[in-house]
């Protein structure tokens, strides 16, 4: 009896808290395997040799260690955004106090969204780092007892436990939508005012200004745009869009682009704000690059779910205004890869 | 944007614009921070990735011996209160350090994270003050291993198609588990594992120090419940973290 944990008939409550307080850590560790992977990949390109030089000295392999670093950056950076969200959260509870529990918990609670895009944005990156380090080792990486192979098999599991990386794209979704229409959001109504706000947001316009301001408006769009989505697929499913898990699916990649690259953005623009804002030459390459990805591969999930829900003349309608504001401006995303993968060359690992 | 908030809550990233001063970043780490990231660091280092391929075989003894190590120096009891005899530090120290074990520990960062996560939390966030005093100064110093025991062999992703039961005696006393529970991290050599079981009565679960294994004893002359570790599986890489099922109990 002294051993029953919470209240008896609710051991699920516990069970499923738990599960979401793995993913916050979770996520953290998968940096901590992504970082590993990325300082063995370069370690290797630098001193692996063929036509006469370095690997690391072909285009090819530099585009693979920057977009590695772009990764890495933007993981890192959920990370502890989410650490910080949970320990403002805990600031005033005195931790030994017998309430501490619970509100840690609730805190956790608080999180949930944010906690699984964690765990999935962490699992992903680091498989993602790790067969790239596979692939510049080539055939080493292939051979048992060398790091890559073992990191290959190690970190697979970590797309499968603590709710697989499909289950929390569900949870994602679901408690996104719970949430907006908990808090008075009407998603039925926000659906005709999020149309209309998307007709009247404004192309980016052209050239590439200094800073990150073109990045501050590309965000506000993708947000405009992954809520008429959400909203769009409510009204048309209502209770049964619990049964398009399709649609779940493009909901949260669209919400995990966006809170990795306002992520990496918020940083990026911490940084060019702090003490020392040329510590942000990097950091503003990288979030550019990862703009460049994410905000037209939101547009391209948002014209799936809308030709998955609609026809006809409302469909035309949405995908052109869509359209509109996801061609960017443009930027030469060769030569920012290439000064990222330079600059992480030159250090030898993951610098931030 | 249409809706502003004044507190950030969670999810609503999407409908806010949020501005960089109340973002924590990797750049605001406190100095008490980093030096418990550099210690874990060379702790990690010195400890775990000297031994090589060591780490990455079925070794029980030393993956003891490295936990007990990790928990003389605090890492395990980061997010346990002093009172139970944890560090009781902040989250992004405990972030730091599991991102650290990520780094160099091998398959060791999985007993680890076991541990200080899904095997710790359950109880420390839920449990009584009693079970507190019980259980936490032994997870944090490593002396009692952690693990959390939720999967059975039909509820993997379907977790509440949970069949594990929990009975009480005819007495009061216990609670009879009926089950089978399979891929648990650390159960091959855990301590404190809650077998969750919610279908009938509730999670409950029995351990009996004497044996140091899970024990499940019904007053006589009713059937006697043993839980005992199945074989260890072999996974598809990680072995040291020793994934064991328990085979059903009768």
């Amino acid at each position: 009896m002294e051993n029953v944990l919470g209240e008896v008939g609710k051991g699920h409550l516990v069970a499923l808290n738990a599960l979401n307080m793995g993913r916050y850590k979770l996520g953290a560790s998968c940096v901590g395997g992504a970082k590993r992977a990325f300082f063995e990949a370069v370690k290797y390109a630098k001193q692996r040799v063929q036509f006469g030089r370095p690997i690391c000295e072909f285009g090819l392999i530099k585009e693979k260690i920057a977009n590695m670093a772009i990764r890495l950056f933007a993981a890192e950076s959920i990370v502890y955004r989410i650490a910080g969200l949970i320990e403002d959260r805990l600031q005033g509870v005195d931790r030994g106090s017998a309430h501490a529990g619970i509100a840690t918990a609730e805190a956790l609670e608080e999180y949930l969204i944010e906690c699984s895009i964690n765990k999935i944005y962490g699992s992903e990156t680091e498989d993602y780092l790790i067969d790239e380090e596979v692939q510049i080792h080539g055939g080493y990486g292939y051979i048992h007892g060398n790091h890559p192979e073992l990191a290959y098999r190690n970190s697979r599991i970590n797309r499968i436990w603590e709710g697989t990386n499909e289950i929390n794209r569900i949870v994602i979704a679901n408690t996104l939508i719970r949430r907006l229409t908990a808090s008075g959001f009407d998603l039925k109504e926000g659906f005709q005012r999020a149309a209309e706000q998307i007709e009247s947001l404004e192309p980016f316009g052209s050239g590439e200004p200094e800073g990150l301001h073109a990045q501050t408006k590309m965000l506000e769009s993708a947000k405009r745009i992954a809520l008429f989505v959400v909203a769009l697929a409510y009204s048309t499913y209502e209770k049964g869009l619990r049964k398009e898990q399709e649609l779940l699916g493009i909901i949260s990649n669209m919400l995990i682009d966006i809170y990795a690259s306002e992520s990496a953005l918020l940083r990026s623009l911490k940084m060019l704000h702090g003490k020392n804002p040329e510590r942000a030459s990097i950091p503003v390459k990288i979030t550019k690059v990862l703009f460049r990805g994410s905000i037209e591969r939101i547009g391209f999930l948002a014209g799936e779910a809308l030709e998955a829900i609609e026809s006809g003349a409302p469909l035309e309608g949405h995908r052109a205004a869509i359209r509109r504001f996801t061609v960017l401006p443009p930027i030469n995303t060769v030569a920012l890869r290439r000064d990222i993968a330079d600059e992480m060359i030159r250090y030898g690992r993951y610098p931030f | 944007m249409a809706t502003s908030h004044t507190k950030i809550e969670g999810g609503m990233f999407l409908v806010a614009d949020m501005d960089f001063h109340g973002v924590f970043t990797p750049e605001d780490y406190t100095s008490q921070q980093k030096d418990i990231a550099r210690a874990a660091e060379e702790f990690i280092t010195g400890e775990i990735m000297s031994r090589g391929d060591d780490i990455e075989v079925l070794d029980n003894q030393l993956s003891r011996d490295l936990m007990r190590k990790s928990g003389e120096l605090g890492f395990l009891g980061l997010d346990i209160p002093e009172k139970y005899e944890g560090a009781e530090l902040d989250k992004i120290s405990s972030a730091l350090v599991a991102e650290k074990y990520g780094y160099g520990a091998g398959s060791f960062a999985v007993t680890e994270l076991n541990h200080t996560g899904i095997g710790t939390f359950p109880l420390a966030l839920f449990g009584t003050e009693d079970q507190l005093k019980r259980y936490l100064p032994g997870l944090s110093s490593g002396t009692l291993i952690g693990a959390f025991a939720l999967t059975e062999p039909e509820a993997g992703s379907d977790a509440l198609n949970s069949l594990t039961t929990a009975t009480l005696s005819d007495d009061g006393k216990y609670y009879l588990l009926n089950g089978n529970k399979q891929f648990i991290t650390n159960a091959g050599f855990a301590d404190s594992l809650p077998p969750l079981s919610w279908s009938r009565t509730g999670t409950a679960y029995q351990w009996t120090k004497k044996k140091r294994r899970w024990e499940c004893t019904a007053p006589q002359p009713g059937p006697t419940i043993s839980i005992t570790s199945g074989c260890p599986w072999r996974t598809f890489s990680v072995r040291w973290a020793k994934a064991t099922s328990w085979p059903s109990m009768h």
